[in-house]
């Protein structure tokens, strides 16, 4: 018994070690990316470690004005909200029906959507470039939002498809029996269960769409329609020519980040449930 | 209140035939149990009734009126699920008006009825509280609020009490029980435990692999079952089955012979005596007594003291397995050999294929009968 406690702790005390030892290794540098983007360059050279004296907020007026932040920003927001509310509204319902559905061809319909996230996505930048090019949508947010979406659902149907199997039946039918039709089951008494899936796959799509760089250079080729992944490239390409302005690199790369925190702050917990839920299926 | 008619009732899932052709008939107010071991497909007609199978062949008849492809809703009904299936993002209110709320009822009509079914089931206290705060007892108590609440003609429940433990279970029993007789609606009632089936029930219904074995009033199934399934299914300890060996004619009847050289005589056709393959006399645990004299001989196994009555396992001379429930507190023990005697008028005979041959024919009364 004590033999299978001391190996249960030795177990437990590596996991500790294991998780600890990441979540410090992120946080350090969260926390270091941010207090650089508040230096002066020389500052950030010469004490890269130390706490800024007085903090440059003009880093970040000069990332969000001068490098055209602002509007890579605004431009992101739009084409990461927009293809998360889409794909949220095409892929829910989806998923219940292939999950709950009984009709011919569901397996195999379910096959095809979880086939498609094995689908290499530059083996489609050449195809779409033409498709969107050949619609008038490339180099448009509108296009690239498109494309998103569409690239996006198998995953999200995926998910919330275990998601929904996870729920139990009965409900339905106690729905169906106070007089539920089909689509009023989804939408009063399974779409708010399913609510922890809605927000991972959700926040999840937030995440891989905001950071989502190779699409984005495929298809757009206009300033003024870059996002935010685009501009810190072309910060990180101009530097080059300017001279290494690191400080405003680094408030572009904190700007960058924000959204993705606030968004991870406010739904980590329904997400971890989300996530927990569909690993008991 | 409803009468509902099931003709001819089959039920496929692909290849597997669950029911095989079920008849039946609930007169009004009745409160009729559906029971059998698991997958005798009970809870298939239970929910081919709701509306949540489709019925493959076949007829089933609400107030007269075909309700064979008709939506659940239009049937009337209400159903109590094993698992409550009470929506857990919704509050105890919610839960019982939500019906209302579909069925597009006025708010101030919803909340009147939520309010008296509250009170009625005493859940008052509780409207605000999310299922997840609420006890075992409690969820069940919203789940047949839930039903009440749209006023139906028939309720369904689909063994309800099965997750409640053994006193809660008691207790809702009694609470049911009380609720049919206030509100004397149709009931159907799905259970595997025959003690909730003999006490709730006006009329059982005994099912085994998708076929309905018999109906009638407990006692009746009880007292009088039509065939060795029916009989072994109801009794707590099952009814002891003893292979007879032999059958000779005698003057009123036929004369069994017992393991060990006794034998019973019991009032049967003559045509029946010669040929004592596959028959079997039927013995009710409780109907047995010590005897000096008993037929029956018994190597005691194992002795269960239950306090009140005393439950004896032992095997006869031939070997096969006997167990006797004695009342009162007997001073036996495992080893001992014991003489067990019987009521002849209790007995049971079932032939090769498992025929009660001492069956009764009921004589139909007023209330209802099975349509088979």
């Amino acid at each position: 018994m004590s033999d299978f406690i001391s190996a249960r702790g030795i177990k437990r005390c590596v996991s500790y070690l294991v998780v600890g030892g990441w979540a410090l290794f992120s946080v350090f540098f969260v926390v270091w990316v941010v207090l650089a983007s508040l230096k002066r360059n020389r500052e950030l050279f010469g004490s890269p470690l130390s706490i800024p004296t007085s903090p440059q907020w003009g880093n970040f007026v000069k990332t969000w004005v001068n490098n055209r932040f602002g509007d890579y920003f605004i431009n992101s927001l739009l084409v990461t909200s927009v293809s998360v509310i889409a794909i949220l509204i095409v892929a829910v319902p989806a998923a219940y029906v292939l999950s709950r559905g009984r009709f011919r061809g569901r397996e195999a319909l379910s096959s095809f959507f979880a086939f498609g996230m094995g689908v290499p996505f530059p083996l489609l930048f050449v195809p779409l470039f033409v498709m969107m090019a050949s619609m008038r949508l490339a180099d448009t947010l509108t296009g690239l939002t498109i494309v998103y979406v569409a690239l996006s659902i198998p995953f999200t149907i995926y998910v919330l498809e275990g998601f929904f199997s996870s729920l139990p039946s009965e409900l339905e039918s106690a729905a169906i029996i106070d007089g539920c039709s089909d689509v009023q089951v989804f939408r009063h008494v399974m779409l708010p269960l399913a609510g922890p899936g809605v927000a991972t796959v959700a926040i999840l799509n937030f995440v891989g769409l905001w950071n989502e760089y190779q699409l984005s250079l495929v298809l757009i080729n206009s300033p003024e329609n870059r996002t935010l992944s685009l501009g810190i490239y072309s910060l990180i390409t101009s530097m080059q020519y300017s001279g290494g302005d690191w400080a405003s690199l680094f408030a572009g790369v904190t700007i960058v980040m924000v959204p993705t925190l606030i968004l991870f702050v406010i739904l980590s917990e329904k997400m971890i449930s989300g996530i927990t839920m569909g690993g008991v299926k | 209140m409803a009468t509902v008619e099931i003709r001819s009732l089959k039920k496929s899932f692909g290849a597997a035939t669950i029911l095989q052709g079920a008849d039946l008939r609930m007169e009004e107010g009745e409160f009729v149990v559906l029971v059998g071991p698991s997958g005798c497909g009970k809870s298939t007609l239970l929910r081919c009734i709701a509306g949540l199978e489709p019925i493959t062949s076949g007829n089933l008849v609400i107030d007269g009126e075909d309700m064979t492809t008709a939506d659940p809703v239009k049937r009337g009904i209400a159903m109590v699920f094993q698992s409550y299936a009470l929506y857990p993002h919704m509050t105890v209110g919610e839960n019982i008006g939500f019906g209302l709320k579909i069925a597009n009822t006025p708010k101030a009509e919803i909340k009147s009825r939520v309010a008296e079914v509250a009170r009625l089931l005493k859940l008052d206290s509780m409207l605000d509280r999310k299922p997840k705060a609420l006890s075992g007892g409690q969820r069940q108590r919203v789940a047949i609020g839930r039903a009440l609440a749209r006023k139906p003609r028939i309720f369904l429940f689909d063994e309800p009490l099965s997750n409640l433990d053994a006193s809660l279970r008691a207790e809702m029993r009694v609470e049911l029980a009380k609720l049919h007789s206030s509100l004397g609606n149709t009931m159907v009632y799905v259970t595997h435990d025959q003690v909730e089936a003999m006490t709730l029930a006006d009329r059982m219904v005994v099912m085994s692999a998708g076929k309905i074995e018999q109906v009638g009033a407990p006692l009746e199934l009880f007292n009088n079952p039509a065939n060795r399934f029916v009989a072994g299914f109801l009794g707590q300890p099952p009814m002891n089955f003893i292979k007879v060996t032999s059958a000779r004619a005698t003057a009123s009847g036929i004369a069994l012979g017992l393991p060990g050289g006794d034998t019973v005589e019991v009032g049967l056709p003559a045509p029946l005596a010669g040929n004592a393959e596959g028959l079997e006399l039927g013995v009710r645990p409780e109907d047995m007594s010590i005897a000096p004299e008993g037929r029956l001989k018994l190597e005691v196994e194992v002795v269960e003291q239950l306090g009140g009555e005393t439950i004896v396992y032992g095997r006869l001379a031939d070997g096969q397995l006997v167990t006797a429930k004695l009342a009162g507190q007997a001073e036996i023990a495992g080893g001992d050999r014991l003489a067990l005697d019987f009521s002849e008028e209790r007995l049971h005979v079932f032939d090769a294929k498992g025929a009660n041959l001492r069956y009764r024919t009921p004589v139909p009364h007023g209330k209802a009968k099975a349509l088979s």
